[in-house]
């Protein structure tokens, strides 16, 4: 009889038990699509205040952030008693406070003045966790405080994508400020503009080596369109290239230890590897079309360049070491410029189409092609930013040439220097 | 001895086989009609009528179904007509009227009227009619809040008024509870595409979660059961779940649901 009752007790273990009903919903989107960010602005931790110093900060962060895209602010004017509150720690902060006012992530800092020399705490709390997220310590002086929050916002991106932005970043650019053509840097903002040439003639596309120490830059300085190379700290300046004909449109190699450029010396533009010497080291094309605007691949195996070699100009690859080149744009009667992303999976470049200039990214096996830019005037010269999240470009959309930046997508789009020059040729240099 | 034994043993042995016969075969048939063949899953898409695109999810989802009568309420009484102050009655001065004095004017030439002369007993007069007017705007805005709250009071909804149409009282999107508790969680989804560590996999990346309410709302537990890879991605939802750890109303019943989270419009959005 156990026997049954054993079998009759194992049975009954083994029958399904009371099915619970598992109600399967679908949510597709999320309901916002850039996390709330509650931005105080800094308070005082010791010395005098210096509201200026503060306002500034916030400024400098409140741009970058809104230009990275993934937030969106909480208005300052509802912030609580905590925004005024000096505690950095997570546990002297009154999350409940940000958490009604809708805010996931929260910034917050304190400075300290002590005669020149600024030191400035910015924390990055996770609101709903309740956890700090990152926090950093800046020493300097009170002029580098734009750098301070260029650098907090550098440090933000990182934690919260695993990336570091490119705000501590400069751009060089041409502008004719000093009515003559010369090269320029200046903040990725548009602040903070330094002049860097005086050549007192035409200087022409810039581009940063891959540490970001120097720049080569074509310059009809000597009369003919030469290739310069110049230290930015140190401001020496060579010759590196001079060969009869054009010498433009020179760009470091991934490695460094060469310069792409387009020579004509034998009378057809062709794309040519040269040593930073200025020895040549390879032709990399050679046909009766003209081959010009040479952009690296981030490996360094493969050359973006123009070339009307099969009617109009098209944007076509070669591999360096093969010299093999494919077509790589089929569409647009002229397409120019093209810029291989940092992280090699798109090309940007311009087409005209309707008399005007757009800027155009295309997959690097040429598929997904996306127009960027609409509207009024023409948008050229495309550069990526180092982490390939922007793209800096000219535009005479405003009346005079400028200088603009975008995300990679298009959007945001924001004009960074004035109107009162002629901007052009941009370069975004590496992390600074 | 042994025989009868061996016999008991064999009649027991025969009853034993056929019990654990049937009992496979009912227990078999059991299994058969309980189980679920084809997963337990019912992938509900609540129905939405109507898209109210200004309000968010209400705090009442259930009002306005015909099932969920409303509960009759005692009528309440007329709202009581303000008293009107009495006026006393003011004792008029009815004004002596001058005498007029023949002048003789040329007819060409009108000379100005000067200002009348405001008298005492006219300001008395025109205040006075000030406190009737003012007295006569308000009965009639009391009338009007009268008429207004009887219109209210006699609105009772129809037994025919379909789930989730605008005839009823209930904001559309809340006329399902699952579709609050949906449009809830959604609501506290915060997700920026620049945060993905690969946005080219938009179309694709996507997550499930069991999440358990208990019925009055609250979260019990929750469990990824498949994470998307993307710690970001996965990261936003764990917030998203924090956030609605409670819901701000009551269900019907204890619920669990399996929550599939993607970028499906985003992506479409972006192509």
């Amino acid at each position: 009889m156990r026997f049954w009752i054993v079998s009759l007790a194992l049975f009954l273990t083994l029958l399904p038990g009371p099915v619970l009903a598992v109600t399967e919903i679908e949510i597709s989107a999320p309901g916002e699509q850039s996390i709330p960010l509650a931005l105080t602005r800094l308070i005082a931790h010791e010395g005098p205040q210096a509201d200026q110093f503060a306002a500034e900060f916030n400024e400098v962060l409140n741009a970058d952030l809104d230009l990275a895209g993934l937030f969106h602010f909480v208005d300052p004017a509802a912030f609580l008693s905590d925004a005024q509150r000096l505690g950095l720690f997570s546990n002297q902060v009154d999350f409940s406070q940000w958490r009604l006012l809708g805010a996931e992530t929260l910034i917050k800092g304190t400075y300290t003045l002590e005669g020149e020399e600024l030191k400035v705490e910015a924390r990055l709390f996770d609101v709903i966790n309740r956890r700090l997220l990152t926090g950093r310590r800046y020493v300097g002086k009170v002029k580098d405080v734009r750098r301070m929050a260029h650098a907090f916002a550098d440090q933000i991106l990182k934690e919260l994508t695993g990336e570091e932005g490119p705000f501590s970043a400069r751009i060089a650019y041409i502008s004719n400020q000093t009515d003559n053509k010369e090269l320029w840097l200046m903040d990725v903002d548009g602040k903070r503009p330094i002049r860097l040439t005086d050549h007192r003639s035409i200087v022409l596309n810039p581009d940063f080596s891959p540490r970001g120490k120097e720049i080569v830059f074509t310059s009809y300085r000597a009369g003919n369109p030469d290739l310069y190379r110049k230290e930015i700290y140190t401001g020496s300046e060579a010759k590196v290239s001079y060969q009869q004909g054009l010498n433009i449109a020179g760009r470091f190699a991934p490695g460094e230890r060469e310069i792409a450029l387009t020579l004509s010396k034998d009378g057809n533009p062709e794309i040519y590897l040269i040593s930073t010497s200025g020895r040549i080291s390879k032709r990399i094309t050679d046909n009766w079309g003209i081959d010009s605007d040479p952009s690296w691949s981030p490996d360094g195996d493969r050359i973006a360049f123009i070339s009307n070699r099969q009617g109009n100009p098209h944007v076509f690859i070669a591999d360096v070491f093969s010299r093999e080149t494919t077509r790589l744009t089929r569409r647009g009667n002229y397409n120019a410029t093209p810029a291989w992303s940092p992280k090699g999976d798109r090309i940007a470049f311009t087409r005209q189409q309707a008399g005007r200039f757009d800027i155009f990214t295309i997959a690097a096996d040429g598929s997904d092609e996306r127009r960027l830019t609409f509207g009024s005037g023409n948008k050229e010269h495309p550069r990526w930013s180092p982490d390939g999240r922007f793209l800096v470009y000219s535009s005479d959309a405003g009346g005079n040439r400028a200088i603009y930046v975008m995300r990679a997508d298009g959007t945001g789009a924001r004009r960074l220097t004035t109107l009162e020059s002629d901007c052009r040729h941009p370069a975004w240099s590496p992390r600074w | 001895m042994p025989l009868r034994m061996n016999k008991s043993y064999h009649d027991d042995n025969k009853f034993g086989r056929f019990l654990l016969i049937s009992l496979l075969i009912h227990g078999l048939l059991w299994i058969a009609l309980a189980a679920n063949w084809f997963g337990t899953a019912r992938r509900v898409k609540p129905p939405v009528y109507y898209v109210d695109l200004v309000h968010k999810p209400v705090l009442k989802p259930q009002a306005g179904r015909p099932d969920s009568r409303p509960v009759k309420q005692s009528k309440p009484a007329p709202p009581k007509p303000k008293p009107i102050p009495e006026v006393t009655p003011v004792k008029t001065v009815t004004p002596v009227e001058p005498k007029p004095q023949p002048t003789v004017t040329p007819p060409a030439q009108q000379q100005p009227k000067p200002a009348p002369e405001v008298r005492p007993n006219q300001k008395l007069q025109s205040a006075l009619d000030e406190i009737r007017e003012r007295q006569a705007r308000q009965a009639e805005r009391d009338a009007l809040k009268a008429k207004l709250a009887a219109l209210q009071q006699s609105a009772t909804i129809p037994d025919d008024v379909p789930v989730g149409m605008p005839d009823g009282s209930g904001t559309e999107v809340g006329v399902s509870a699952l579709a609050f508790v949906q449009a809830y969680i959604q609501q506290n989804w915060a997700l920026s595409p620049y945060l993905l560590a690969n946005p080219s996999r938009m179309g694709s990346i996507e997550a499930k979660v069991l999440l358990v309410y208990a019925a009055d709302g609250r979260l019990e537990r929750f469990r990824i059961l498949e994470a998307s890879g993307d710690s970001q991605f996965d990261d936003s939802i764990k917030k998203a779940i924090t956030k609605s750890q409670q819901l701000p109303q009551p269900l019907p019943q204890r619920v669990e649901l399996s929550v599939l989270f993607n970028l499906k419009e985003m992506a479409q959005a972006r192509r």
